[in-house]
């Protein structure tokens, strides 16, 4: 019987709760580690068994545009307790402003209804500007059109508010599955 | 241990707070980001958001009394606070947010009044109590920090 391979990819998170917590990394260093594992991957044809375990890092770094004061505090130590660096501004136009003066992040949490510059007109500036980072949408509004408004000015992806740490994650991992790393 | 029971006397006391629908489970997202390095990041959170929160009601106290009602400056307040409301777990206070946006998106003042006042007491119900979680959280740190200078200093 042909055994399939498999590859399993785990994420290693820093919160203080996860059971596999890798040693190895640090809170504060903005690192975000990920092993690949390999687990006995056997093929009869080439007969060959590949054990092995590849570690490499990634520092990732972000950006919060959120104009309430409980939402950043809470959203900047979700991404404080995933080990990454970060930053925040108040509205859409900060975040032009952050990024016209040279600064850049991997991954931008947008909201969307902010004054001075919403996050709809916001991200289709960013992305004018030749902004490439992730920038995620997150919102309490769930109404189609305005999510559909919003990902079109160019996010890679949509949250409802509240963010959590389960979200989060999912969004990191699809940031590492298009090969930012 | 003291630290422990009032852990326990927090826990017992958010749970009654949920079954009365006053907290739902976003408010156990906030209590999880709590670590040993940042023992006060849950009264800090909570003090922010009463902080804004006061800002917030106060100013669709005043917009909802104006003779010509800016409905504009009603529904970003409305907004802004449901926004900060999910996020601490406020539900009741969530809701009250929602209505009010109703209201404001059709520009009807009489439901516009109705929804504040029930926002009003939503608003209150919680402030009490998340006070004393503020409390609890206080006590918690105190106890905490008496017992690490008690194993530092023998």
């Amino acid at each position: 019987m042909e055994i399939i391979p498999f590859f399993s990819i785990i994420l290693f998170l820093s919160s203080p709760k996860n059971p596999f917590l890798d040693h190895t990394h640090t809170h504060h260093s903005g690192k975000l580690e990920i092993s690949f594992m390999e687990f006995g991957a056997t093929s009869r044809k080439k007969n060959k068994m590949v054990n092995g375990n590849q570690k490499f890092r990634t520092e990732i770094t972000a950006l919060v545009v959120d104009d309430d004061t409980t939402n950043r505090t809470i959203h900047r130590r979700l991404l404080q307790n995933l080990g990454i660096e970060n930053q925040e501004v108040r509205n859409g136009k900060e975040a032009i402003d952050i990024h016209s003066s040279g600064r850049n992040f991997d991954l931008i949490l947008m909201d969307m209804d902010m004054p001075i510059m919403n996050g709809i007109e916001a991200t289709k500036q960013l992305r004018a500007m030749g902004i490439r980072s992730t920038i995620v949408g997150v919102s309490t509004r769930s109404m189609e059109e305005k999510v559909q408004e919003f990902m079109e000015a160019g996010l890679d992806d949509y949250q409802e508010k509240p963010l959590t740490s389960a979200k989060l994650i999912s969004i990191l991992h699809k940031m590492n599955h298009n090969g930012s790393v | 241990m003291v630290g422990i029971e009032l852990r326990q006397e927090e826990r017992n006391f958010v749970g009654s707070l949920k079954e009365q629908g006053i907290l739902d489970n976003n408010f156990d997202h906030v209590l999880d980001l709590r670590s040993t390095d940042n023992p006060r990041f849950v009264v800090e959170v909570i003090s922010m958001f009463l902080n804004d929160a006061d800002n917030c009601i106060a100013e669709l106290n005043r917009h909802l009394n104006q003779p010509v009602i800016n409905y504009a400056r009603v529904i970003n307040y409305a907004h802004q606070l449901k926004g900060s409301s999910s996020s601490i777990g406020g539900r009741q206070v969530n809701l009250a947010c929602r209505e009010l946006r109703y209201a404001s998106d059709n520009m009807d003042r009489d439901r516009c009044f109705e929804a504040f006042n029930k926002l009003k007491d939503e608003y209150q119900i919680l402030k009490s109590n998340i006070n004393m979680i503020i409390q609890i959280e206080r006590t918690i740190i105190a106890s905490e920090s008496r017992r690490r200078r008690r194993l530092l200093h023998p």
